[in-house]
């Protein structure tokens, strides 16, 4: 084997075993409970039809009407308004099943939208949610632009969490990785930090 | 390319200078256009995110509905975006992802090949787009901002430490 052969053979070997190496730190796929990572406008269900980072998981005792009302009861956030947005989950489409805010549509407020998942050995009943911080601007509800406090995204699920944890709900975080930016109709852009709120809801509503 | 921050243009926070003297972590992009969709602007965060993120296309956002561009990427310094931060993670909704070589180096595909995540150096280059197709075309397109690395050529080899978390960030 001359010099130029070895060289790439070595090459193609130092790769492979990058890939492997690559391979050995990924978690292995649950395709059987894969939410959508973002909110959509219609079933269309592409990357053009997203809106809004998922960031919030109610779990253990998550159905959605114990979400909606421990989120009143602790954010008191009571008020309903808001456009409708769509959830995927196992593939199909869902239109939003509630959703709840801090203040009405003609204000700038936090919000969040919700879709419950089926339960699961691990995390119980759950419910997702779009938590977010929308200022009332010249063309209306635009989310928090990137800034040194994270976008309205992140002061969103901050918020939620805190509030939430003052009322006795545990919590923790991962990294989910869907920090795609999304133009605001101000011509912003607001990212989410890519991290994800477990908020352990309570069987008693409280 | 920036909007002048009274109409509603897309709006940059770092410029495409300031990304050339950028030295923090390499930095790519796939040029100032790809195909007829133009590079819109450019983005920095160093919060709770770290990145520099390059806007490719517009598209059309209302009140309570913002919209994601036809592509972006976006480069975070490896230490703190790569593999291990997924394996950490344990509950079920987690992001799943399949490996896929790009350009040479180590990638990760997500969301049904809208997302990649291609380590290269001590960088994380991920690339989102409207379609599986267009993610490639944007990665295929890949060249340094301040480096050599040009587009027809394969990705640096991820640095030491940058697969499985040990990377430690610059001071």
């Amino acid at each position: 084997m001359n010099q130029s052969s070895r060289g790439v053979l070595l090459a193609v070997l130092v790769v492979t075993g990058l890939i492997a190496a690559f391979a050995a730190v990924t978690p292995a796929a649950r395709a059987d409970f894969q939410p959508g990572y973002y909110t959509h406008g219609s079933c269309a269900g592409t990357s053009a039809s997203r809106i809004d980072p998922i960031n919030f998981v109610y779990w253990e005792w998550g159905t959605w009407d114990r979400a909606v009302s421990q989120t009143q009861s602790h954010a008191g956030w009571f008020d309903t308004g808001g456009s409708s947005q769509y959830f995927f989950d196992h593939g199909n489409c869902y239109g939003m099943t509630a959703q709840r805010a801090s203040g009405g549509t003609a204000s700038t407020r936090y919000h969040i939208r919700l879709h419950p998942i089926h339960s699961d050995a691990t995390l119980g009943w759950t419910t997702i949610g779009d938590a977010h911080h929308e200022d009332l601007t010249y063309c209306g509800h635009a989310v928090d632009a990137n800034g040194a406090n994270g976008s309205g995204f992140d002061q969103g699920r901050r918020q939620l969490r805190i509030l939430m944890e003052n009322g006795g709900h545990g919590w923790y975080s991962e990294f989910w990785g869907n920090t795609q930016n999304f133009q605001q109709c101000d011509g912003d852009y607001a990212s989410s930090d890519g991290y994800t709120v477990f908020s352990r809801a309570h069987q008693i509503n409280h | 390319m920036a909007g002048t921050g009274t109409d509603d243009s897309p709006r940059s926070t770092f410029s495409l200078e300031q990304a050339r003297n950028f030295t923090d972590f390499p930095l790519y992009y796939a040029g100032e256009s790809v195909g007829d969709v133009s590079l819109v602007a450019v983005l920095r965060r160093n919060d709770s995110a770290n990145y520099v993120s390059f806007i490719y296309g517009e598209c059309e956002a209302v009140s309570e509905t913002g919209c994601a561009p036809p592509g972006e990427v976006q480069v975070w310094p490896a230490c703190v975006r790569n593999p291990a931060r997924y394996a950490a993670n344990r509950s079920p909704l987690s992001p799943e992802s399949q490996p896929t070589p790009v350009r040479g180096v180590p990638a990760a595909s997500f969301e049904e090949g809208h997302r990649l995540e291609i380590q290269t150096g001590t960088s994380t280059v991920v690339v989102f787009g409207h379609s599986p197709e267009f993610v490639r075309t944007l990665a295929s397109a890949l060249r340094g901002v301040s480096n050599g690395v040009t587009a027809d050529v394969a990705l640096p080899p991820p640095a030491v430490g940058a697969l499985n978390g040990e990377l430690a960030c610059a001071s």
